[in-house]
């Protein structure tokens, strides 16, 4: 019966003219049982003449019967597609079946500039496509070829039997395609796409191929999971299309343009303050082998700043350069306008309402949009990742809730206030003062900074608001003293480290008169730089040698260091009391001794031996204070050990000697060293928390501390920075250590373009938008003229809100979908009737991950075991080709062999018209209506 | 309109027989069809009584007293009337068909209707003329049998005779026409209405025993146009009549064969007839009634010619 189908293009047809050919013979029979009477006198001629024509009636009515039913079957014939000659069709299960993946990520816009083609990768992989398509049309087996993009594995753009009308359809589907400017890998849409394709016809004699049109990255496939999938047991043919350019040729790695790329943009401050200029830096990546150098334009709030914009000479190949402009950012004069309204002031009663002050705070903020675009004339790579943009936040000055654990009932300030204040600069920061017990009625989001002030144990409700607030970027600086409560400080740090580390029960003890003397004597340093490179004491460092005049008696010690010490920076260290013991002492020098034995690896290795003169010279030097000087001069040596760079022939590479393999570990181990013999508890710690950090110093603001604390002693002195010899000193540690909360975490707020949506406004009453603009980044060969003539679009938004915590709204700003990346500003109002107006922004920008073009290497994308793609055919299951060699699933010998059916043959429809005309007469004749018309009855009778 | 009003007053349209179908008695039907057929004549000495007096003979009861003569009356005080020359020289028997098959019709008149019409409308014309009219009805076997009168009259009774509400199928039409002629002692003329759907021997054997008996005999073989044309189309079921059987067939497929048959049994009958003396007279139901009328007329012409004068 099969068989019997196979013959038939529509067999169905067949069976309905099957079931149509009886519709004669019924409507015959109908016929003879419909039929009129007549009571006939003449019957004996009737009967007569029946007898005699019987035989010859029945003969016509069985000939035009059959002609009639023949006709049908002819008909049937016809229109089942009988096939006369040729092959049967292919059923379903033996048609070769082409998965066709298209990379559309932005990595496919690389251009090449040979011969002025300016073709892109992602345009030569729609071509490779279209003659895939092409030599399928000329296969013998019927081929069917489902596309996909990788932006979108699951949606099927193609998917059709390959033939003239579906080759236009993919065509003119094939143009209309466009880049997608994402970041994305085409490991989901090759899964995808596998698994769609092993779910069809699992029958093993199906074809099925698999191919990836991409530009085959190393990034995509060195990391990406596409390789593992590739099985020569699961019946499918894989073929890697290399759409990179230059094309793929025999080399194991081919070549890869060159790229330049911005892969970051950012200020030392996530807080910038009007007209107080600030320290931009943009990461520029140089993907190519080749150094380069291009125009790094700078551009605020939409237009250029020339100051800030510089030349870029020199782009290593391989390597990263941060260039640093620096800017000065500024409100303008209409927002300056906006913020001053009633809501901004105190009530006229006087009352302060934290709220208000906070929309106030917020309103004083203001966004200003920083774009860097690497202008590049070589016109190679791309140009999607040439353009940044960030969101800076611009203040007159950074606000700042100070939280004073020590204020007197009815006093407004207390001493630490008093200093702490007095060390802050009046021009940058604007502080609050507040008791502990407001701290859980403020606004803290609209506070760039908390500082607590000898507190002891915070409300719950208190200490989740400042949790949270670190966590969404905030900064946090606790300043120690007499009321700090370890307890709910270890609490603190458990419970998400909101306090970076772990305190001892007490503090240190206060010192005894006679103690305090020998401090005053001594000479040493009272404060250690375990990192002198860091910002926060970057500002000190100059008083580096006066500190040994510091007088610090009293601190919190810190606790089991392993818990915490590999995620905070020790900023600040008091000396280490370990030098003191004479056993510690000796120990650190014998193992200071050994790590610098010039007699024991890795000094003795041949490759040393060009320095060893120099280092031994160095050593020697060491090793003469290690015999007779202090703690910190063996620490100053050691460091001057570890910074020393011969010059001359003694050094071959000036500047690189602690650089070398061989002398890494001695300097890990020297390095350990210093800190062990001058670090003693920490002073002065950062740790990050979520997007914030949090900073501690574990002495008091200010020099005494009150009464009744938790120490329970009599008031003493914790130490005199903010008020003795180095008091000058004391606001560069307040405000370097205010700063350092305020740089930002590199790209912690960059968004890597997808889709734009939006941003948190967080939460209020009912917010109104009353603008919202986007600034597309549009890349084009004239792309300064492109940008300035990129209108700035005002994008619908919408306002979505959320549970928030403890019943409160959470709202957020959504924008419909853009096709660029680019920046969101946008400002709103709390509620309907405020007169104040909160500005943000965002910036979105393409994933860094698509700028490195260095392409894959065979055997970083080619899945077979060495030498099995010489093991003849059969075992080419994969092959990884430059686009366009394609080559037809089939044969492709050009000559035409399919079947031939009947509906193309011109005989039968001549049959079909002759049978045709022979049931027209035959029907004539049998109606016999040629005999009833015009001759007279019976001879004679007129 | 002036036309259809000359139509409508023009006396032949009497010989139609879809008018004459509208006139529902019979004997009305006869005097408006001898009166269409007269009106159409020049005046004729055919008609009217003979205008040479020949003699007297003494009234008797049905009598025609229009022939009295009242001049002997009034000298002898006793009834005579007057005999001319053609009174009474034909005698004429119309034998009509009255059975099952004759009861078809296709027409405004079926067979029957048509072969009453016809025979009533011939004797009144031969009544008019004083001519004897008698009447024989059969179908399985004779129906009516009246001798022949010349008294107008006479026609009442043949109207009465032609009427049979329950006719039956012909069978022996030579017994008939055997019994029909042992009962006409005197020869005359013999006028069969029929379709003569019988046994064509019986029919000619029929036909020779009138003959023998120096009977004038005319055969009105009478047939309706259906039975004639054969217009049928389309499947058709044939209900034999007078026990002959169904036939469900395509009339068209047939109509040759039949026409064939048809014609061969017309061609038959006339030549038996003819063979014999018989005059053949074919008629069609949907053919005028003058054919019909003439027919008698040229019958009683030949018959007055030929021989003495019949008493009335």
């Amino acid at each position: 019966m099969g068989g019997l189908l196979g013959l038939f293009l529509n067999p169905w047809a067949l069976a309905a003219a099957g079931l149509l050919a009886s519709i004669p013979v019924i409507i015959h029979l109908i016929n003879r049982m419909r039929y009129r009477r007549v009571r006939w006198a003449a019957m004996e001629f009737l009967l007569a003449a029946q007898k005699r024509m019987k035989r010859k009636m029945v003969l016509e009515q069985m000939l035009l019967l059959a002609s009639r039913v023949l006709l049908v079957l002819l008909f049937g014939f016809l229109l089942s597609r009988w096939l006369i000659s040729g092959t049967p069709p292919t059923p379903p299960e033996d048609w070769v079946l082409h998965e066709v993946v298209l990379d559309d990520s932005v990595s496919m816009s690389d251009t090449s500039r040979d011969g002025g083609a300016g073709a892109d990768c992602f345009a030569l992989a729609k071509d490779g496509i279209k003659t895939l398509a092409e030599g399928a049309l000329s296969s013998k087996t019927p081929v069917r070829l489902r596309l996909r993009e990788v932006s979108e594995p699951a949606k099927v753009l193609f998917d059709e039997q390959i033939a003239e009308d579906s080759l236009a359809t993919l065509t003119g589907l094939l143009e209309g395609l466009r880049m997608r400017p994402y970041q994305v890998s085409p490991a989901g849409a090759v899964e995808k796409a596998k698994a769609d394709l092993s779910a069809q016809f699992p029958e093993q004699r199906t074809k099925k191929h698999l191919h990836l049109f991409s530009d085959v990255r190393k990034a995509d496939w060195v990391d990406g999971p596409v390789r593992g999938w590739m099985n020569p047991t699961e019946g499918i043919a894989w073929t890697i299309h290399d759409c990179a350019l230059p094309a793929r040729g025999e080399e194991t790695r081919p070549a890869a343009h060159g790229n330049l790329a911005v892969v970051a943009l950012g200020s030392e401050s996530k807080l910038a303050l009007d007209g107080q200029p600030i320290e931009c830096w943009a990461r520029i990546a140089n993907h190519g082998r080749q150094a380069r150098s291009a125009f790094l334009a700078v551009e605020l709030n939409g237009k250029r700043d020339t100051s800030a914009s510089r030349q870029v000479e020199t782009l290593p190949p391989g390597q990263s350069v941060e260039v640093r402009f620096r800017i000065i950012p500024s409100r303008g004069d209409a927002e300056r306008a906006e913020t001053a309204g009633p809501e901004g002031a105190p009530g006229q009663s006087g009352a302060r309402d934290p709220l208000r002050e906070g929309l106030a705070r917020r309103a004083a903020a203001s966004s200003m949009a920083v774009r860097v675009i690497l202008e590049d004339d070589s016109g190679e790579g791309l140009a999607a990742d040439n353009i940044r943009d960030m969101v800076l936040e611009v203040r007159p000055r950074v606000p700042l809730l100070v939280v004073d654990g020590t204020i007197q009932p009815g006093a407004v300030t207390s001493s630490d206030s008093l200093y702490f204040g007095a060390a802050l600069n009046s021009q940058l920061f604007d502080p609050l003062f507040v008791e502990t017990a407001d701290l859980e009625k403020q606004d803290l989001g609209s506070f760039a900074l908390v500082v607590l002030l000898n507190v002891g144990e915070l409300q719950p409700g208190a200490v989740a608001k400042l949790s949270d607030y670190a966590q969404a970027g905030g900064g946090v600086a606790w300043f120690a003293g007499d009321r700090t409560d370890p307890a709910f400080c270890n609490r603190a740090f458990e419970q998400g480290g909101l306090f970076p580390l772990l305190l001892a029960g007490q503090p240190s003890p206060a010192l005894s008169e006679k103690e305090r003397e020998d401090l005053k004597r001594d000479e040493s340093p009272k404060v250690v730089f375990p990192d002198p490179a860091s910002p926060v004491v970057a500002g000190l460092l100059p008083f580096r040698p006066v500190f040994r005049h510091l007088r610090m008696e009293r601190h919190w010690p810190a606790i089991e260091p392993s818990r915490w010490a590999d995620q905070v920076e020790t900023l600040l260290a008091l000396p280490s009391r370990g030098w003191q013991v004479a056993g510690q002492r000796e120990s650190m020098k014998r193992e200071i001794l050994e790590v610098l034995s010039l007699d024991k690896s890795p000094f003795t290795s041949p490759a040393l031996a060009p320095v060893l003169p120099a280092l031994e010279a160095e050593i020697g030097k060491v090793r003469s204070r290690i015999a007779t000087q202090g703690q910190f001069e063996i620490v100053t040596a050691l460091e001057e050990l570890l910074r020393a760079q011969p010059q001359g022939q003694a050094n071959p590479v000036p500047g690189t000697l602690w650089d070398r393999l061989e002398l890494r570990d001695v300097q890990t181990r020297l390095r350990g060293l210093i800190r062990k013999i001058q670090q003693g508890d920490p002073l002065l710690v950062a740790r990050e928390v979520g997007k914030g950090k949090v900073l501690a110093f574990l002495s008091s603001a200010g020099p005494a501390s009150s009464r009744g604390g938790v120490t329970g002693d009599s008031p003493g002195v914790w130490n005199e920075w903010a008020n003795g010899f180095l008091s000058a000193t004391f606001p560069i540690l307040v405000q370097d250590s205010l700063f350092y909360l305020l740089r930002q975490q590199s790209d912690a707020r960059d968004k890597v373009f997808a889709l734009a949506q939006g941003n948190d406004l967080g939460v209020f009453a009912n917010p109104v938008v009353s603008e919202s603009l986007y600034y597309p980044q549009r890349t084009g060969p004239q792309t300064q003229a492109a940008q300035a003539a990129a209108a700035v679009a005002k994008v619908p938004a919408r306002l979505v809100s959320s549970a928030g915590a403890n019943g409160t709204a959470t709202w957020a700003l959504q924008i419909d979908p853009q096709e660029h990346p680019g920046l969101l500003t946008f400002a709103f109002r709390p509620d309907p009737a405020s007169s104040l107006v909160l500005r943000g922004g965002s910036a979105f920008n393409v994933g860094v991950g698509e700028s490195d073009l260095e392409r894959a290497d065979v055997s970083e994308v080619d899945p077979r075991e060495a030498g099995e793609e010489k093991a003849g055919p059969g075992r080419e299951w994969f092959r990884l080709l430059p686009v366009g060699r394609v080559e037809a699933g089939e044969s492709a010998d050009g000559s035409l062999k399919r079947a031939l059916d009947a509906s193309e043959t011109p005989w039968l429809i001549l049959a079909l018209l002759l049978l045709l005309a022979i049931e027209q007469f035959l029907a004539w004749r049998c109606s016999h209506l040629h005999q009833a018309q015009g001759q007279p009855a019976v001879k004679g009778v007129a | 309109m002036a036309e259809r009003d000359k139509d409508n007053k023009n006396p032949r349209r009497f010989l139609d027989p879809a008018v004459l179908a509208g006139i529902g008695r019979l004997e009305l039907r006869a005097h408006q069809a001898v009166e269409g057929f007269v009106a159409g004549m020049h005046p004729s000495p055919f008609f009217g009584h003979s205008v040479e007096f020949v003699q007297h003979r003494e009234y008797t009861t049905g009598d025609d007293i229009r022939h009295l003569d009242w001049k002997v009356w009034s000298k002898t005080d006793r009834f005579y009337i007057k005999q001319f020359e053609a009174e009474t020289n034909l005698r004429c028997t119309l034998v009509v068909d009255v059975s099952e098959s004759m009861g078809y019709g296709s027409g405004p008149m079926s067979k029957r209707e048509y072969a009453a019409t016809a025979a009533a409308s011939a004797a009144w014309l031969l009544l008019r003329q004083q001519d004897a009219v008698g009447l024989v009805t059969f179908d399985s076997s004779i129906r009516t049998m009246l001798p022949p009168r010349s008294q107008t009259r006479h026609l009442d009774a043949i109207v009465s005779g032609l009427a049979n509400d329950k006719p039956r199928e012909k069978t022996d039409i030579l017994a008939i026409l055997k019994q029909v002629a042992q009962n006409l002692p005197t020869r005359g003329l013999v006028a069969i209405f029929s379709d003569l759907l019988v046994d064509r021997d019986a029919l000619i054997k029929g036909l020779q025993m009138l003959r023998q008996r120096k009977h004038e005999v005319v055969v009105f073989h009478l047939m309706d146009k259906d039975e004639v044309d054969f217009p049928f189309l389309g499947p058709t079921r044939f209900e034999g009549m007078e026990s002959l059987p169904d036939l469900l067939c395509d009339p068209a497929a047939l109509r040759e064969g039949y026409l064939r048959e048809l014609d061969g049994f017309l061609q038959e009958v006339r030549r038996g007839a003819t063979r014999l003396g018989a005059d053949y007279q074919f008629l069609r139901t949907d053919g005028p009634l003058d054919a019909v009328l003439t027919r008698f007329l040229h019958e009683r012409e030949a018959v007055r010619r030929a021989g003495p004068i019949s008493q009335g």
